[in-house]
Protein backbone atom coordinates (compact mmCIF):
# COMPACT_ATOMS: atom_id res chain seq x y z
CA UNK A 1 0.00 0.00 0.00
CA UNK A 2 1.27 3.53 -1.02
CA UNK A 3 2.37 5.54 1.54
CA UNK A 4 -0.27 8.11 2.84
CA UNK A 5 1.19 11.50 2.40
CA UNK A 6 1.43 10.89 -1.08
CA UNK A 7 -2.14 9.84 -0.99
CA UNK A 8 -2.87 13.54 0.66
CA UNK A 9 -0.71 15.38 -1.61
CA UNK A 10 -3.49 13.63 -4.55
CA UNK A 11 -6.39 14.68 -2.74
CA UNK A 12 -5.24 18.54 -2.48
CA UNK A 13 -3.79 18.25 -6.13
CA UNK A 14 -7.02 17.06 -7.83
CA UNK A 15 -10.26 17.45 -5.39
CA UNK A 16 -11.45 20.28 -7.39
CA UNK A 17 -11.29 18.72 -10.74
CA UNK A 18 -13.14 15.68 -9.52
CA UNK A 19 -16.08 17.53 -6.94
CA UNK A 20 -16.18 19.98 -9.87
CA UNK A 21 -17.20 16.74 -12.18
CA UNK A 22 -19.15 15.36 -9.88
CA UNK A 23 -20.99 18.23 -9.14
CA UNK A 24 -21.67 19.69 -12.95
CA UNK A 25 -23.17 15.91 -13.72
CA UNK A 26 -24.73 15.47 -11.07
CA UNK A 27 -26.36 19.10 -9.92
CA UNK A 28 -26.24 17.99 -6.27
CA UNK A 29 -23.69 18.81 -3.72
CA UNK A 30 -23.96 16.49 -1.64
CA UNK A 31 -23.77 13.64 -3.82
CA UNK A 32 -21.12 15.23 -5.53
CA UNK A 33 -19.21 15.19 -2.56
CA UNK A 34 -20.23 11.79 -1.68
CA UNK A 35 -18.78 10.63 -5.31
CA UNK A 36 -15.81 12.60 -4.69
CA UNK A 37 -15.15 11.03 -1.36
CA UNK A 38 -15.83 7.38 -3.17
CA UNK A 39 -13.69 7.95 -5.69
CA UNK A 40 -10.32 8.79 -3.83
CA UNK A 41 -11.01 6.36 -1.31
CA UNK A 42 -11.43 3.59 -4.60
CA UNK A 43 -7.73 5.27 -5.92
CA UNK A 44 -6.17 4.67 -2.43
CA UNK A 45 -7.31 1.11 -2.70
CA UNK A 46 -5.59 1.41 -5.99
CA UNK A 47 -2.66 3.18 -5.24
CA UNK A 48 -0.88 0.31 -6.41
CA UNK A 49 -1.67 0.35 -9.92
CA UNK A 50 -0.57 4.18 -10.38
CA UNK A 51 2.46 4.48 -12.51
CA UNK A 52 2.76 8.63 -12.62
CA UNK A 53 0.88 11.54 -11.94
CA UNK A 54 -0.11 11.70 -15.46
CA UNK A 55 -1.93 7.89 -14.70
CA UNK A 56 -3.61 9.57 -11.33
CA UNK A 57 -5.49 12.15 -13.50
CA UNK A 58 -5.97 9.88 -16.20
CA UNK A 59 -7.98 7.52 -13.26
CA UNK A 60 -9.56 10.12 -12.06
CA UNK A 61 -11.49 11.55 -15.03
CA UNK A 62 -12.14 8.20 -16.21
CA UNK A 63 -13.14 6.85 -11.97
CA UNK A 64 -14.86 10.04 -11.76
CA UNK A 65 -16.78 10.27 -15.50
CA UNK A 66 -18.21 6.46 -15.15
CA UNK A 67 -19.31 6.85 -11.83
CA UNK A 68 -21.59 10.04 -12.73
CA UNK A 69 -22.62 8.00 -15.74
CA UNK A 70 -24.03 5.39 -13.73
CA UNK A 71 -25.46 8.01 -10.91
CA UNK A 72 -27.30 9.86 -13.96
CA UNK A 73 -29.14 6.94 -14.86
CA UNK A 74 -29.89 5.59 -12.04
CA UNK A 75 -31.21 8.88 -11.23
CA UNK A 76 -30.35 8.95 -7.92
CA UNK A 77 -29.40 13.01 -7.71
CA UNK A 78 -33.22 13.08 -8.19
CA UNK A 79 -33.64 12.02 -4.69
CA UNK A 80 -31.58 14.38 -3.12
CA UNK A 81 -31.70 18.32 -2.77
CA UNK A 82 -31.45 19.62 -6.27
CA UNK A 83 -28.32 21.85 -7.53
CA UNK A 84 -31.30 24.64 -7.77
CA UNK A 85 -32.89 23.95 -4.13
CA UNK A 86 -29.53 24.82 -2.37
CA UNK A 87 -28.78 28.07 -2.69
CA UNK A 88 -25.06 28.46 -4.25
CA UNK A 89 -22.54 29.63 -1.64
CA UNK A 90 -20.89 33.16 -2.19
CA UNK A 91 -17.65 32.98 -3.39
CA UNK A 92 -14.88 33.73 -5.51
CA UNK A 93 -15.43 31.32 -8.16
CA UNK A 94 -19.10 32.58 -8.36
CA UNK A 95 -20.26 33.18 -12.38
CA UNK A 96 -20.80 36.50 -13.21
CA UNK A 97 -24.26 35.63 -14.88
CA UNK A 98 -25.66 33.68 -12.25
CA UNK A 99 -28.76 33.71 -14.40
CA UNK A 100 -27.35 32.20 -17.69
CA UNK A 101 -25.53 29.81 -15.91
CA UNK A 102 -28.22 28.40 -14.41
CA UNK A 103 -30.32 28.29 -17.61
CA UNK A 104 -27.28 26.60 -19.11
CA UNK A 105 -26.73 24.17 -16.13
CA UNK A 106 -30.76 23.02 -16.38
CA UNK A 107 -30.13 22.63 -20.26
CA UNK A 108 -27.33 20.30 -19.79
CA UNK A 109 -29.17 18.51 -16.91
CA UNK A 110 -31.61 17.61 -19.56
CA UNK A 111 -28.69 16.24 -22.22
CA UNK A 112 -28.47 11.99 -22.18
CA UNK A 113 -25.74 10.99 -19.46
CA UNK A 114 -23.15 10.11 -21.43
CA UNK A 115 -23.42 13.25 -23.44
CA UNK A 116 -23.39 15.03 -20.19
CA UNK A 117 -20.36 14.18 -19.30
CA UNK A 118 -18.58 14.56 -22.61
CA UNK A 119 -19.62 18.10 -23.03
CA UNK A 120 -18.20 18.20 -18.43
CA UNK A 121 -14.90 17.11 -19.91
CA UNK A 122 -14.88 19.40 -23.13
CA UNK A 123 -15.98 22.61 -21.70
CA UNK A 124 -14.68 21.95 -17.56
CA UNK A 125 -11.49 20.07 -18.70
CA UNK A 126 -10.98 21.69 -21.95
CA UNK A 127 -9.91 18.29 -22.59
CA UNK A 128 -9.78 17.47 -26.77
CA UNK A 129 -12.42 14.68 -28.31
CA UNK A 130 -9.57 12.08 -28.51
CA UNK A 131 -8.50 12.62 -24.62
CA UNK A 132 -12.53 12.19 -23.60
CA UNK A 133 -13.03 9.06 -26.13
CA UNK A 134 -9.43 7.72 -24.43
CA UNK A 135 -11.20 8.31 -20.56
CA UNK A 136 -14.76 7.40 -21.44
CA UNK A 137 -13.11 4.16 -23.99
CA UNK A 138 -15.61 5.26 -26.37
CA UNK A 139 -14.61 5.37 -30.40
CA UNK A 140 -13.36 9.37 -31.18
CA UNK A 141 -16.01 9.46 -33.82
CA UNK A 142 -18.91 8.77 -31.21
CA UNK A 143 -17.18 11.44 -28.92
CA UNK A 144 -17.45 14.43 -31.52
CA UNK A 145 -20.82 13.41 -32.96
CA UNK A 146 -22.45 13.48 -29.15
CA UNK A 147 -20.71 16.81 -28.41
CA UNK A 148 -21.89 18.10 -31.84
CA UNK A 149 -25.36 17.12 -30.92
CA UNK A 150 -25.34 18.40 -27.43
CA UNK A 151 -24.19 21.56 -28.52
CA UNK A 152 -27.29 21.78 -30.98
CA UNK A 153 -29.04 20.99 -28.23
CA UNK A 154 -27.90 23.29 -25.54
CA UNK A 155 -28.08 26.27 -28.49
CA UNK A 156 -31.73 25.18 -29.42
CA UNK A 157 -32.82 25.43 -25.58
CA UNK A 158 -30.62 28.69 -24.42
CA UNK A 159 -32.41 30.10 -27.60
CA UNK A 160 -36.10 29.09 -26.70
CA UNK A 161 -35.66 30.36 -23.47
CA UNK A 162 -34.44 33.57 -24.26
CA UNK A 163 -36.88 34.37 -26.54
CA UNK A 164 -39.41 33.46 -23.65
CA UNK A 165 -38.21 35.74 -21.61
CA UNK A 166 -38.03 38.40 -24.42
CA UNK A 167 -41.67 37.24 -25.20
CA UNK A 168 -42.56 37.61 -20.91
CA UNK A 169 -40.90 40.55 -20.93
CA UNK A 170 -42.98 42.03 -23.82
CA UNK A 171 -46.24 40.67 -22.71
CA UNK B 1 -21.90 27.75 -32.19
CA UNK B 2 -18.71 29.55 -30.53
CA UNK B 3 -20.68 31.82 -28.37
CA UNK B 4 -22.24 28.24 -26.58
CA UNK B 5 -18.34 27.45 -26.22
CA UNK B 6 -17.75 30.60 -24.65
CA UNK B 7 -20.90 30.26 -22.41
CA UNK B 8 -20.33 26.89 -21.46
CA UNK B 9 -16.84 27.14 -20.40
CA UNK B 10 -17.82 30.52 -18.40
CA UNK B 11 -20.50 27.87 -16.73
CA UNK B 12 -18.51 24.94 -16.66
CA UNK B 13 -15.67 26.76 -14.43
CA UNK B 14 -13.54 24.11 -11.84
CA UNK B 15 -15.48 24.61 -8.55
CA UNK B 16 -13.71 24.34 -5.43
CA UNK B 17 -14.26 21.52 -3.25
CA UNK B 18 -16.44 22.10 -0.26
CA UNK B 19 -13.63 23.30 2.85
CA UNK B 20 -12.42 20.16 4.85
CA UNK B 21 -13.53 17.39 1.88
CA UNK B 22 -9.71 17.01 1.37
CA UNK B 23 -9.02 16.16 5.26
CA UNK B 24 -12.06 14.09 5.62
CA UNK B 25 -10.98 12.00 2.60
CA UNK B 26 -7.57 11.65 3.94
CA UNK B 27 -8.91 10.55 7.33
CA UNK B 28 -11.39 8.09 6.18
CA UNK B 29 -8.74 6.51 4.06
CA UNK B 30 -5.94 6.11 7.16
CA UNK B 31 -9.02 4.84 9.23
CA UNK B 32 -9.53 2.26 6.37
CA UNK B 33 -6.06 1.59 6.33
CA UNK B 34 -5.91 0.94 9.42
CA UNK B 35 -8.90 -1.01 9.49
CA UNK B 36 -7.52 -3.17 6.86
CA UNK B 37 -4.24 -3.85 9.35
CA UNK B 38 -6.16 -4.82 11.99
CA UNK B 39 -8.26 -6.97 10.09
CA UNK B 40 -5.34 -8.37 8.46
CA UNK B 41 -4.22 -8.99 12.01
CA UNK B 42 -7.07 -10.55 13.28
CA UNK B 43 -7.20 -12.72 10.29
CA UNK B 44 -3.44 -13.99 10.65
CA UNK B 45 -4.55 -14.46 14.70
CA UNK B 46 -7.23 -16.86 13.49
CA UNK B 47 -5.38 -18.46 11.33
CA UNK B 48 -2.58 -19.30 13.73
CA UNK B 49 -4.79 -20.51 16.14
CA UNK B 50 -7.19 -22.60 13.73
CA UNK B 51 -3.38 -24.21 12.83
CA UNK B 52 -2.62 -24.53 16.69
CA UNK B 53 -6.02 -26.43 17.26
CA UNK B 54 -5.28 -28.61 14.38
CA UNK B 55 -1.98 -29.51 15.44
CA UNK B 56 -3.21 -30.06 19.02
CA UNK B 57 -5.98 -32.63 17.41
CA UNK B 58 -3.95 -34.22 15.60
CA UNK B 59 -1.34 -34.52 17.88
CA UNK B 60 -4.07 -36.00 20.57
CA UNK B 61 -5.58 -38.13 17.59
CA UNK B 62 -2.46 -39.79 17.16
CA UNK B 63 -1.42 -40.19 20.85
CA UNK B 64 -5.09 -41.68 21.30
CA UNK B 65 -4.39 -44.19 18.37
CA UNK B 66 -0.86 -45.57 19.61
CA UNK B 67 -2.30 -45.86 23.10
CA UNK B 68 -5.75 -48.12 21.46
CA UNK B 69 -2.38 -50.27 19.42
CA UNK B 70 -0.45 -50.60 22.96
CA UNK B 71 -3.55 -52.00 24.92
CA UNK B 72 -4.58 -54.13 21.80
CA UNK B 73 -1.37 -55.61 21.79
CA UNK B 74 -1.23 -55.77 25.85
CA UNK B 75 -4.50 -57.52 25.42
CA UNK B 76 -3.37 -59.82 22.71
CA UNK B 77 -0.29 -60.53 24.93
CA UNK B 78 -2.53 -61.47 28.00
CA UNK B 79 -4.77 -63.61 26.14
CA UNK B 80 -1.15 -65.59 24.68
CA UNK B 81 -0.49 -65.88 28.89
CA UNK B 82 -3.77 -66.84 29.81
CA UNK B 83 -3.99 -69.27 27.36
CA UNK B 84 -0.43 -71.04 27.78
CA UNK B 85 -1.61 -70.70 31.60
CA UNK B 86 -5.01 -72.75 30.75
CA UNK B 87 -2.96 -75.32 28.68
CA UNK B 88 -0.31 -75.76 31.62
CA UNK B 89 -3.08 -76.28 34.06
CA UNK B 90 -4.90 -78.74 31.94
CA UNK B 91 -1.39 -80.71 31.83
CA UNK B 92 -0.82 -80.65 35.09
CA UNK B 93 -3.92 -81.59 36.09
CA UNK B 94 -4.12 -84.50 33.87
CA UNK B 95 -4.46 -87.73 34.96
CA UNK B 96 -0.92 -89.10 32.97
CA UNK B 97 0.75 -86.45 34.99
CA UNK B 98 -0.16 -87.82 38.14
CA UNK B 99 1.10 -90.93 37.65
CA UNK B 100 4.42 -89.84 36.31
CA UNK B 101 4.85 -87.90 39.56
CA UNK B 102 3.57 -90.26 41.73
CA UNK B 103 6.54 -92.66 39.94
CA UNK B 104 9.23 -89.95 40.60
CA UNK B 105 7.92 -89.60 44.35
CA UNK B 106 8.56 -93.45 44.34
CA UNK B 107 11.83 -93.25 42.71
CA UNK B 108 13.05 -90.37 45.23
CA UNK B 109 11.94 -92.88 48.37
CA UNK B 110 13.64 -95.72 47.03
CA UNK B 111 16.81 -94.09 46.94
CA UNK B 112 17.24 -92.89 49.68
Amino acid sequence: MASLPGFAEIVHQHQNMVYSLAYHSLENRALAEEVTQEIFLSLHQNLGQIESAEHVRYWLRRATANRCIDEVRRGKFRNGPGLYQVAEPAGKDRPSDPLLTRQLEESLAALPATARVVTILRYQEDMEPQEIAEVLRLPVATVKSRLHRALKMLRAKLERKESACKTSKFV
Amino acid sequence: MQDIEVRLRAALRRKDAPAGLASRIIAQAEGRRRWSLAHWVAVAAAVALMASLAWQYQSERERRLQAEDSARQLELALRMVAERLTKAERQVRAPETRVIRLQADGQQENMQ
